[in-house]
């Protein structure tokens, strides 16, 4: 059985290699990560690395919109693309488990995503360094926000997965992965933000803030800020950063939660799918 | 067809039942396949076979009733029924943008060969399906015909004891038809093989046995051997320039009915295996009513599957 799985994470990641998928993935953030290093302060009329702090935390915003984007399109054919195209019909007539079927496709995707991201924004990290652009807090810095980053993107692509299982159609797989990454990134928040003005401010904090670690993709932007001195500087979300709920382990766990029972809906959803 | 003591059954489904919904695609079906033989199901669209060949293949359940693959109930075991099948779907689903030789390592891995023994079954489905020197061409770039090859090799890499084969021919040219049906009649000394098709003249030429299913229901089945006798001429049709009356035609030796077709054509019945052909031409001299023609009538498999999917004994099985 792990023969098979690892079989078919292994044709996963190489036919993601091969239509470079996973290179476009770690060109662009590579190439945003230093973008937003070196212009990041250009607002303040200077151009050229400003702090750790402040770059992290842009990297983090760039992620959160970006990785769960990149996620979502990379898995959500995984079930009704091969359904459409007729291979899971065969593939479901080998000596093979469905949930191992779908385990390996999960798991070539997912070391697909986190070596694009650990290339992508390891490559950043590499020129920052050998450029002396930041002190001994660099690598830890970048070491978590890798992790996290991939965290997320296995987060959404087994949100991905979960759509794509249940999905008759690639088109509506498709629309739902969008939605959900509308729904998640930016929808959350503004009404998160509406509901906190609705309440003329009254909301109590310990509530706002376990709302906001709710969502994955604020949960992985705090991670990210804890222990930043330019969290300070972000208003709100620096403020939950450095409250008492969010510890790092508190928040990778949350992460860790949403990937756990989304996987878990996406196989209770391809073992009910006819073929 | 191999004598009954000494078949080896490799395929049996008992009673096989599947609904959707409220409509019954396939009722009560059953049939056997052994080694050495190569079954042709035959039916119309939307009779069940489609249906009947997913649960046979163990994509679908059936809503009763049970289907074992050398001896290994597909519901209680079903990853040891499946790796005694290889199934090559209608329009093989292939991977376009691997080579053949990718695609088949791939297949090989998840049919569970060891490692060490991929590329020996690689070698060898490779060769039985024609397909040397092909390794590293990429899928998409092949013709139909040895897309449907590397289909066909996927189906038999693991040297399964059941090849179901689903039209396998459509879509090709006259050529590559050939050589497709000559594959699956060598898959058929060592494989139990099924093979749908619509493609009647295909089901004589390859296949060993025969099922017709309509509305979900076997209604007809033979082996080929009485597939031929059920075919065999029970009727001569005769042209005669100075036809004499009909009771003349009837006193002929071995004639037992007439039937006029007009403008001095008759077609006679007969005893099925002893035509009265002799005699009709002897008498046919000796009366002087200018023979033009003598041909024997036989019954074709199209009209077998016409009579048994619209006519009344499609109605009279239905009704039983």
């Amino acid at each position: 059985m792990m023969r098979q799985m690892l079989a078919i994470a292994a044709k996963e990641l190489r036919d993601g290699v091969r239509n470079r998928w996973a290179l476009a993935i770690a060109g662009v953030l590579a190439v945003l990560a230093l973008a937003i290093a070196w212009f990041g302060p250009a607002a303040s009329g200077r151009v050229g690395f400003a702090s750790l702090g402040a770059t992290v935390a842009s990297l983090a915003s760039l992620a959160v919109f970006l990785v769960p984007l990149v996620a979502l399109l990379l898995g959500h054919e995984s079930v009704v693309g091969e359904a459409e195209r007729g291979t899971l019909l065969l593939l479901l007539a080998y000596p093979l488990g469905r949930r191992t079927l779908l385990a390996g496709k999960f798991l070539g995707h997912a070391a697909l995503l986190a070596a694009a991201t650990a290339l992508g924004l390891g490559g950043a990290a590499a020129v920052l360094a050998a450029a002396g652009a930041a002190g001994e807090g660099l690598w830890p810095a970048f070491t978590r926000l890798i992790l996290s980053t991939a965290l997320l993107g296995w987060v959404f692509l087994a949100l991905a997965y979960a759509i794509s299982a249940g999905a008759r159609e690639k088109g509506r797989a498709l629309a739902g992965a969008l939605a959900a990454w509308f729904a998640f990134v930016l929808v959350y928040d503004l009404v998160l933000l509406g509901t906190l003005v609705a309440a003329g401010g009254r909301l109590p904090p310990a509530l706002f803030g376990a709302l906001l670690v709710a969502n994955p993709a604020d949960a992985f932007r705090i991670l990210n800020l804890t222990g930043l001195e330019a969290a300070e500087a972000l208003g709100g979300l620096g403020a939950v950063a450095r409250g008492p709920l969010v510890s790092a382990p508190v928040l990778a766990g949350v992460l860790a939660a949403w990937l756990a029972g989304l996987l878990g809906v996406a196989f209770h959803r391809f073992a009910r799918r006819e073929v | 067809m191999i004598p009954v003591m000494e078949r080896e059954v490799l395929l049996r489904a008992e009673g096989l039942y599947r609904w959707y919904g409220e409509r019954c695609a396939v009722a009560d079906l059953s049939l056997e396949l052994a080694r050495g033989e190569v079954l042709g199901l035959l039916g119309p669209n939307g009779a069940g076979k489609t249906t009947t060949l997913h649960m046979l293949t163990g994509n679908l359940a059936p809503g009763a009733g049970r289907v074992t693959v050398a001896g290994h109930d597909l519901l209680d075991d079903p990853r040891a029924a499946k790796a005694a099948i290889g199934y090559l779907p209608e329009q093989p689903p292939l991977y376009r943008e691997l080579t053949v030789g990718e695609y088949l390592r791939y297949c090989a891995r998840l049919n569970r060969i060891p490692r060490a023994e991929v590329p020996a079954a690689v070698r060898r489905a490779m060769a039985r399906c024609g397909l040397e020197g092909m390794e590293r061409r990429l899928i998409g770039n092949l013709s139909k015909g040895y897309q449907q090859r590397v289909g066909i090799a996927q189906a038999i890499i693991h040297n399964p004891a059941v090849v179901v084969l689903d039209e396998p021919t459509v879509g090709l040219d006259p050529i590559q038809i050939r050589e497709i049906r000559e594959l699956v009649r060598e898959l058929g000394r060592e494989h139990a093989v099924i093979l749908s098709t619509h493609i009647l003249p295909e089901v004589q030429m390859v296949c060993s046995r025969v099922e017709i299913i309509h509305q979900g229901r076997i209604v007809w089945s033979a082996a080929l051997d009485e597939l031929e006798r059920e075919l065999a001429a029970d009727a001569l049709v005769v042209g005669l320039g100075h036809p004499p009356a009909p009771e003349a035609l009837a006193a002929v030796p071995g004639v037992t009915a007439v039937e006029p077709l007009g403008a001095g054509r008759f077609r006679l019945r007969h005893a099925p295996g002893a035509s009265p052909a002799e005699a009709v031409a002897e008498a046919a001299v000796r009366g002087g009513w200018g023979l033009v023609e003598l041909t024997p009538e036989r019954r074709t498999l199209e009209q077998v599957f016409v009579e048994l999917t619209t006519g009344e004994a499609a109605q009279e099985k239905e009704a039983a």
